[in-house]
């Protein structure tokens, strides 16, 4: 029994190292050069992401609203003019018949002065 | 879509400048007016214009601004235009002013008194004062136009600043001109100072590049091309190589005649974008017109809207 605790506090004293420790140990494997090395490629990637969401982030914003500003209004004003077009050409097809068959179908009657169109 | 991105597709002739057609290269000051006629006017606030023809030679027109910016009130203008009429568009003499509520007066007043000579004079009245005149002659020839302007001359005082321009047409594609500016007064050092600088008009068939180049060191590029119908564009670059500052912008303008638009954007060096839209509400004579502009190094962003009836 005494042999026991003797040992369990053998083991204590012995205790065996985090794993904190154990990764810290392997790190002096390497030479001091790799180490610094992935060290600084580490830090620098770590800061260019962050300038790099900082970065898009305003020229996101920049691109938006500018595109917003410059271009959006005359895509919108084009597409709202070929759209009326549109609709004035099918209006003018429906009065005036775009040929006979349609025309002599409907049974409507021409009105004086328009000329069927072939 | 059923049409495309601008719609028409043909090729259309299209003449661009009437200068151009004939031997007579214009004035000086008009070297980069097409680049700069492409930069929209942009303004905050509301702008309410009326205008009101009285008869063919008379017309006025009422204006109430409202802005936080630029100092808001009522302007009434009137313009005149005379019987001597040389050709379709070109009516003279012309009178234009405007007063606003303060009293403070701008006129304008044009006439032709030969077929090749055009006066311009131009007066401000501010405060009670006048605060600024200048006579502007030209004498348009067959392929040059020299003018003498006076600004400002104070004959008691024996003060102002003459400017002389001449510019003239080299070859069917190449304007060179000069300008010469004359300061002399009390307040100018030596009683007496002069400034040279040189123009030059480089041109196609739909492209311009002017530039105008000082001793000081300001130069000021201008590039214009007016490529498928509806777009035209133009670049502009100001530097002064003493200083070492310059600025470049770029501005185009979209003409959607069926949509009764026009449309004019500009993106500049200084990190500032602006617009103007002006639309036709046909078949009542209304104009519609909304500004924006976006300064996105200061974040600050101003808008303004427009009517004009008549």
């Amino acid at each position: 029994m005494a042999l026991e605790i003797e040992e369990n506090i053998d083991n204590l004293e012995i205790e065996d190292e985090t794993l904190g420790e154990r990764l810290l140990g392997l790190s002096e494997m390497f030479p001091e050069t790799v180490r610094s090395f992935s060290g600084s490629i580490f830090n620098s990637s770590v800061s260019a992401s962050k300038s790099l969401y900082k970065w898009s982030r305003s020229g996101l914003w920049i691109v938006a609203s500018t595109f917003t500003i410059l271009i959006l209004p005359i895509i919108c004003e084009e597409q709202r003019a070929s759209i009326e077009e549109q609709q004035a050409k099918q209006q003018r097809e429906l009065l005036l018949g775009p040929s006979a068959a349609t025309s002599s179908a409907a049974g409507a009657p021409m009105p004086l002065g328009f000329a069927p169109v072939k | 879509m059923a049409s495309s991105a601008f719609g028409q597709t043909e090729n259309e002739p299209s003449v661009i400048d009437p200068t151009l057609l004939s031997r007579n290269p214009g004035t000086f000051e008009d070297l980069n007016k097409k680049t700069k006629d492409l930069y929209p006017i942009i303004f905050e606030g509301f702008k309410f214009t009326l205008n009101k023809v009285i008869s063919t030679h008379f017309q006025i027109n009422h204006n109430i601004i409202l802005s936080s910016v630029v100092p808001s009130g009522y302007k009434f203008g009137a313009t005149y235009v005379g019987v001597n009429q040389i050709s379709a568009s070109e009516v003279y003499p012309i009178v234009l002013g405007d007063m606003d509520s303060n009293g403070n007066l701008n006129t304008n007043i044009i006439h032709q008194f030969h077929p090749n000579v055009r006066t311009r004079v131009v007066a401000q009245i501010a405060d009670g004062i006048l605060a600024g005149y200048q006579m502007t002659n030209d004498y348009k020839g067959n392929d040059f136009t020299a003018s003498i302007t006076a600004v400002n001359s104070d004959i008691i005082q024996n003060s102002g600043v003459l400017i002389g321009h001449y510019l003239q047409r080299v070859s069917k594609n190449l304007d060179l001109g000069c300008e010469l500016l004359v300061q002399y007064g009390r307040n100018v050092p030596n009683n007496r100072m002069a400034l040279y600088s040189v123009g030059w008009r480089y041109f196609g068939n739909m492209w311009q590049f002017s530039g105008v180049v000082n001793p000081l060191g300001s130069l000021h590029l201008c590039y214009y091309h007016q490529s498928k119908s509806p777009l035209q564009f133009g670049v502009e670059l100001e530097t002064n190589l003493r200083t070492m500052e310059s600025s470049s912008s770029f501005s185009y303008q979209v003409d959607l005649s069926k949509a009764n638009m026009t449309f004019k954007g500009m993106v500049d060096s200084n990190w500032t974008a602006g617009a103007v839209l002006e639309k036709r509400l046909l078949p009542l004579p209304f104009t519609f017109v909304l500004s924006g502009f976006l300064n996105h190094v200061k974040a600050s962003y101003k808008f303004g809207i427009g009517f004009t009836i008549g």
